[in-house]
Formats: structure tokens, C-alpha cells, sequence
């Protein structure tokens, strides 16, 4: 029994110490940055070789990407979902679950070389939002179709046996019975994936972004900055007068980030409530 | 009318579904495709090579260095990482209190989707200089390097591991506690046994995420080709 004792006050000040660290290390992060918010910083383009100025193209860059990548990727992963759920339970259903399941490993290097041949260089879109928000739908494909695949496999039989019997068809069953019975999970995976595809840097460096640009993007065909690859840019790039925007940046990207995560998470705890 | 509805939304939940095959296939054929011209050029020179030098005349392509610095760079972090983890689940598992569980996993999720580049910002801003200091050769390294993949992974791996012991039987921890088992042989030798193939595939996903992982070592390690050792060189 003293062993015991001993163990477990081992592993609790391990646990805690790096626990604290890592919490500590985040906290820091946001604010210290926090301190180089201002108006200016949210309203104002870079100056002066980003020692002055503001974030407002990449924070509009970051959304509009986000917004393109959901359009494209919100059907085809909940489309994806549905049929792996309910019309999976053959050849073509267990290779697209290996498929998707393989997609989910892949590295983001991978997909962003990937949309640099396919999308950037193949289909001559070349540095543009359209070939960066294609590129993070890939990516972004596997988060919610596994998602709603487990949503949709966990609504109980009775529901779908119930509706089948009052003579409703297949699709009318998954539209109107199975989809409203597992949204807020399917919502949860979407918020989940955004958080993601916020965040992402290196296939957004490789396919969309521009390290600065000097007018708003007017068109889907045209380069973006985003926040993440701002701090990468600004972080390695620039001297010591920049890192201000750096720290500032990260720890905007970063409150966004925990405030899309606590939204899902919310969201699902109350799921695991009810 | 609602006959061809039907089949109409079932052909279109078919064809987009297949679009995930599609899509897969597309990204090992153009991986592929590009990197085959590369192979036939240079040949095997590739990954038998010390050589990198692409921009002189003749320009040399060996790519075994990289090679072995990942290989090398994932086995340091994952030795530090998959510990530490393990310990971090078992504590969550086993010995912690419920107020203390439910705030390192509500923590934990929220950290695991901290993005890379974040931390790269934080090693390359905030850890270099002080590194510098103590006698690093350069402000880019393996350590900093393996640091920051430490951190990043850590909350990934520690859920993970603690989800597979979670899912273990709970017969099985009290069957052997009421035997008179100590709890940390009970959730050593017992549950983490039974949960094995959990703990396993937890390992391989850490591992996997951190060979794949660019923003931090592009950050943090530099792009020096060179030997690692000893680990404060770029």
C-alpha cells in the first residue's frame, strides 16, 4: 500500500508539472500578445516593413478561406457521412472507409503539395483562395464525414424502423428522421474542422498565400494572406521590430481558435447531458 | 413523383460519396506522378546520398540525410512523448479526482487544437534567445525542435491513451482491486494490459502526426543538412 502512496504522488507531480507547463506555456501566448491589440492593429494593413500597422487583410483573408473551404467541404463530408452510414455495407462502402480513414493520416505537407500540383499548377489557379480553400476542403473531408458517420450510426434503429414503417422512403428517412436527430453532433465536427482549417499554415503557405498583399482579395482567383501564414512570415522573416505583430497575431489566432473549441465543446457536453 | 425523388437523392449522395475514393486516388497519383521524374533522373542516388546540393553543378540529390534526421527527430520526440503521456493517462485514469479529471480533459481537448505554427512562433520568439545564451550554435536546432513537438503532441496523446482505458470494462479494475491488488498494479499490469491495442494505437497516431508534422521543425529545427549530434546543432 505505501508503494502505492508513492506512485501515485510520483505521477501526480509529473502530471501536474507538465500539465501546468503546457497551460502556462498557452496562457502566455495569448497574453502576451494580448497587450498589442489595439483599433489600429484590427483596421489597419501592415506598414513600414511590418513594423507598424495592423492584421486586417489576414483576419479577412483567414475568413474568407474559411468560409469558401465550408461551403465546398460541409456537403461533400455530410454526404460522404450519410452514405458510409446507411449505404456502406458493401465493396465500394469499405474501400471509401479506407479511403477516408487513410485521408485522416495524411500529412498537411502532403495536401499542400498536393494542391500545388493538382489545383495551383494542373488546373491553372494558380497562388489563388479557390486552389487554398480546395485544398483544406481535402482536408477538412475525412474531420466531418467521419463525424457524421458516427452521428448518424448512433441515432437508435427504432427511429429509422418507425419511419420506414409509415412508408417513407430511404432518403426521406435520412433527410427528415436521421439528419435533424443527429445535428448538433454533425454541428460539434463542422466547429471541430473549422478550428482545424483555421489553423492549418503549410498548405495554405504552398497553395493560397502571398507573404503581403496590398489590397483586399476582390476575387476568388486572387492570393490571400491568412493569419497563420502571417505569423509565419512575420516570425521568421523579420527582425526584432516586427515580432510585436508576431505575438500579437498568434495570440489573436489562438483566442479565435479556443473560442471556436469551447463553442463545440459546449455544445456537446450538453448533448452528453441530456 | 417521390419514387424519383428518391432515387435522384440517393444518386447524388453516391456520386459525391465516391468523390472521397476520387479524391485519395488523385492525391497518391500526383504525388507520385510528380516524384517520378525526380526517381528517373537522379535514380537511387536519392536514398543512398549524403549529398544535397540542388543548386550546384552537377547538383546532387541524396536525401538520406533528411531521411535519418526525421527518423532520428521522431524517435527522440516520441521517446519523450509517449511516457509522459502514458504517465498523464494513467494519472487522469487512475488516481486523479474528479474535479482534477474533468479539468485536465476539458484542457486537454481544447489544447489538442492549438495550431503548429503557434508554437513554432512561441520556440522561435520566446525559447531561441534564452537557448542562445546557454551555448546553442545557432538559434535553430533539434532540441527546440523536439521541444515543440513535444508540446504540440502531448494533449493528443495523453486523451487518446486515456480513452482507451477509459473503454476498458470497469468489472475488470474492481474484480482485481477486490482482490486486494494495489491500484497501481490493478491499472498497470491489468487495465493497461487489456487495453493494449487502445494504448497501441494511440502510440502509432502520435507518431504518425509527428513525422508529418512542418511548421514546427521548418520553424524550429532550421534547414541546415547536417548530422544532429550532438542535438544542439541546426
Amino acid at each position: 500500500m505505501k508503494k502505492d502512496k508513492i506512485i501515485s504522488f510520483i505521477f501526480r507531480i509529473i502530471s501536474y508539472i507538465i500539465f501546468f507547463t503546457i497551460v502556462f506555456i498557452f496562457a502566455f501566448v495569448i497574453f502576451d500578445g494580448i497587450k498589442y491589440f489595439s483599433i489600429d492593429f484590427f483596421t489597419q494593413f501592415p506598414k513600414n516593413m511590418m513594423t507598424e500597422g495592423g492584421i486586417l487583410p489576414a483576419i479577412i483573408g483567414t475568413i474568407y478561406l474559411l468560409t469558401t473551404t465550408l461551403i465546398i467541404s460541409i456537403p461533400f463530408g455530410v454526404l460522404t457521412g450519410i452514405f458510409l452510414s446507411e449505404y456502406g455495407n458493401n465493396k465500394i462502402g469499405r474501400l471509401l472507409d479506407t479511403a477516408i480513414t487513410s485521408l485522416s493520416g495524411v500529412p498537411s505537407i502532403v495536401y499542400g503539395l498536393f494542391g500545388l500540383a493538382l489545383f495551383s499548377i494542373a488546373l491553372r489557379l494558380r497562388t489563388s483562395l479557390f486552389s487554398g480553400a480546395l485544398t483544406l476542403s481535402v482536408m477538412a473531408l475525412p474531420i466531418i464525414s467521419s463525424a457524421t458517420r458516427e452521428a448518424l450510426s448512433s441515432v437508435p434503429d427504432t427511429m429509422r424502423e418507425s419511419a420506414y414503417a409509415l412508408g417513407a422512403k430511404k432518403t426521406e428517412v435520412i433527410y427528415n428522421v436521421l439528419i435533424p436527430a443527429a445535428r448538433t453532433r454533425i454541428i460539434t465536427a463542422i466547429l471541430i474542422g473549422a478550428g482545424r482549417v483555421m489553423g492549418e499554415t503549410a498548405p495554405v503557405l504552398l497553395t493560397a498565400a502571398v507573404f503581403y498583399s496590398t489590397h483586399m482579395p476582390k476575387s476568388i482567383k486572387d492570393p490571400i494572406m491568412t493569419l497563420s501564414t502571417h505569423i509565419y512570415n512575420v516570425a521568421m522573416a523579420y527582425g526584432k521590430d516586427a515580432q510585436w505583430m508576431a505575438k500579437g497575431t498568434s495570440s489573436f489566432l489562438m483566442l479565435l481558435i479556443l473560442i471556436i473549441y469551447l463553442i463545440a465543446f459546449r455544445i456537446r457536453r450538453k448533448l452528453n447531458a441530456k | 413523383m417521390r419514387e424519383l425523388k428518391n432515387t435522384i437523392n440517393t444518386f447524388i449522395i453516391k456520386s459525391v460519396a465516391l468523390s472521397g475514393i476520387i479524391a485519395l486516388i488523385l492525391i497518391f497519383g500526383f504525388v507520385i506522378r510528380e516524384s517520378i521524374p525526380a526517381l528517373r533522373e537522379v535514380g537511387m542516388e536519392i536514398f543512398t546520398s549524403f549529398d544535397w546540393f540542388p543548386t550546384y553543378d552537377p547538383p546532387a540529390y541524396g536525401i538520406l540525410t533528411m531521411l535519418i534526421n526525421s527518423i532520428l527527430l521522431t524517435i527522440f520526440s516520441s521517446l519523450i512523448v509517449i511516457p509522459l503521456g502514458y504517465i498523464i493517462a494513467f494519472f487522469m485514469y487512475d488516481y486523479a479526482g474528479n474535479f482534477e479529471k474533468k479539468m485536465m480533459k476539458g484542457a486537454i481537448d481544447l489544447l489538442s487544437g492549438v495550431p503548429s505554427v503557434i508554437i513554432g512562433m512561441f520556440l522561435i520568439i520566446y525559447i531561441s534567445p534564452w537557448m542562445l545564451e546557454i551555448g546553442a550554435w545557432s538559434s535553430e536546432n533539434i532540441l527546440l525542435a523536439s521541444i515543440g513537438l513535444t508540446i504540440l503532441s502531448l494533449p493528443y496523446t495523453a486523451s487518446l491513451m486515456e480513452e482507451a482505458m477509459s473503454s476498458i470494462d470497469k468489472n475488470l479494475k474492481e474484480g482485481a482491486l477486490a482482490l486486494g491488488t494495489t491500484r497501481f498494479t490493478t491499472g498497470f499490469k491489468i487495465v493497461s494490459r487489456a487495453a493494449l491495442s487502445g494504448i497501441f494505437n494511440a502510440i502509432i497516431l502520435t507518431v504518425n502526426r509527428i513525422i508529418g508534422e512542418t511548421m514546427v521543425v521548418l520553424m524550429a529545427a532550421g534547414g541546415q543538412i547536417c548530422f544532429l549530434f550532438p542535438f544542439l546543432i541546426p
